[in-house]
């Protein structure tokens, strides 16, 4: 990997999308209980505060790779769960393995202090 | 993820209603959506010993939009069309625009006439026919236009103000026709007192005329009147099902403030 092909941006938001991605794989969840397992799980290294969450959220479902549903509660208000779909799980593997390789980088260059790296 | 400011008050769920470039339907369902998600925490939370007031404050701060999610989210809805905003001047796309809107009425002109042309009955067509058809194409264009603010830019504002237009030309068309009937009953009866022997034969060739004016400009004006109706319907029902999902998120997501 060269200076060129890694972007800083497009890191970041794939970071994201995974972290959605990988809330999902076990199961259908609604956009706050995203925010929080993402939070929990990463014992709050991650945090979707302001809203942040629902661009990414409505930005992968209009991409096919999550699906949301409609359903009415007993009070009769409507609520959206989401659902990873099977472009959404091969989309998860793809850019897992990226993010991994990245971290891999990042953690050989640091596990190596006083070297330059080549 | 990053450090912002923190979001604003009652006037975030407003920002969501005012963005008019994302569709009616998707920003009702998103103040649906933040209600329901805001509500369901705030239970998590009290059910967890927090108090109901910081349990609210709490959901509100991870949920509603600051103003760069907003803007974000905004991005993710706008129809593909507005989204070229983001990349053409706007005077290039304002040209874009008018070229391809006077392309398709152009267009629908050229079918229209060639269409007319081809009927039987047209063979000896009233001289307003032509005037008729003339209104018919700047009602087409005003529907035109209106569809692609009210469906394409989700500028139910401006239709709002400007589509009493479309009516006026739709009794434009009825009054131009309405004038070459009465015209050609002028003229008839003229030809009937100088050669009474050919009044079945002007009769008729009349009557043929004037029905064909009628039937054009009947169906013209209710066109119009049929997409006058439909479009003032969308808007009223769109825009009444978004006042009612921001009254509902606002006294449930805002209760302390609202109540």
């Amino acid at each position: 990997m060269t200076s060129d092909d890694f972007d800083v941006q497009g890191f970041a938001r794939d970071i994201n999308v995974v972290l959605v991605l990988a809330t999902l794989q076990n199961g259908q969840k609604h956009g706050y209980q995203i925010a929080q397992d993402v939070e929990s799980e990463s014992n709050g290294l991650f945090r979707f505060r302001h809203g942040t969450l629902y661009p990414i959220l409505h930005r992968l479902e209009k991409e096919g790779l999550i699906e949301g549903s409609w359903s009415r509660q007993d009070g009769g208000r409507k609520k959206k769960l989401y659902m990873l779909t099977p472009a959404g799980r091969r989309h998860l593997e793809g850019r897992g393995r990226r993010v991994n390789e990245i971290l891999d980088g990042v953690n050989r260059m640091l596990s190596r202090p006083g070297e330059a790296p080549a | 993820m990053t450090a912002r400011s923190a979001p604003g008050g009652l006037d975030v769920l407003e920002g969501v209603t005012t963005r008019t470039s994302v569709p009616v339907r998707r920003r009702r369902d998103f103040l649906r959506e933040l209600q329901h998600d805001v509500e369901s925490l705030t239970e998590e939370l009290e059910a967890e010993g927090v108090a109901p007031r910081e349990a609210r404050r709490r959901a509100r701060t991870l949920l509603l939009p600051d103003g760069e999610s907003l803007e974000r989210w905004t991005v993710v809805h706008e129809p593909p069309w507005l989204r070229l905003r983001r990349v053409l001047e706007e005077r290039r796309l304002r040209s874009i625009e008018r070229g391809a809107f006077t392309a398709v009425v152009a267009l629908a002109a050229l079918i229209g006439a060639g269409l007319v042309r081809r009927i039987e009955v047209m063979g000896d067509p009233s001289a307003f026919l032509w005037p008729v058809l003339g209104t018919g194409v700047l009602l087409f264009a005003a529907c035109l236009y209106h569809a692609v603010l009210l469906w394409g830019r989700g500028d139910a504002d401006s239709v709002r103000r400007t589509l009493w237009w479309v009516l006026f030309l739709c009794t434009g068309t009825l009054a131009v026709a309405a004038t070459g009937v009465i015209a050609d009953v002028i003229l008839l009866l003229g030809q009937l007192q100088q050669d009474p022997g050919q009044a079945a034969r002007a009769l008729t060739a009349a009557l043929r005329r004037d029905a064909t004016l009628l039937a054009i400009a009947l169906l013209q004006a209710m066109g119009g009147a049929v997409f006058w109706l439909v479009a003032t319907q969308w808007i009223a029902i769109s825009e009444d099902a978004l006042a009612r999902a921001l009254l509902d998120s606002r006294q449930s997501i805002f209760k302390e403030q609202t109540s």
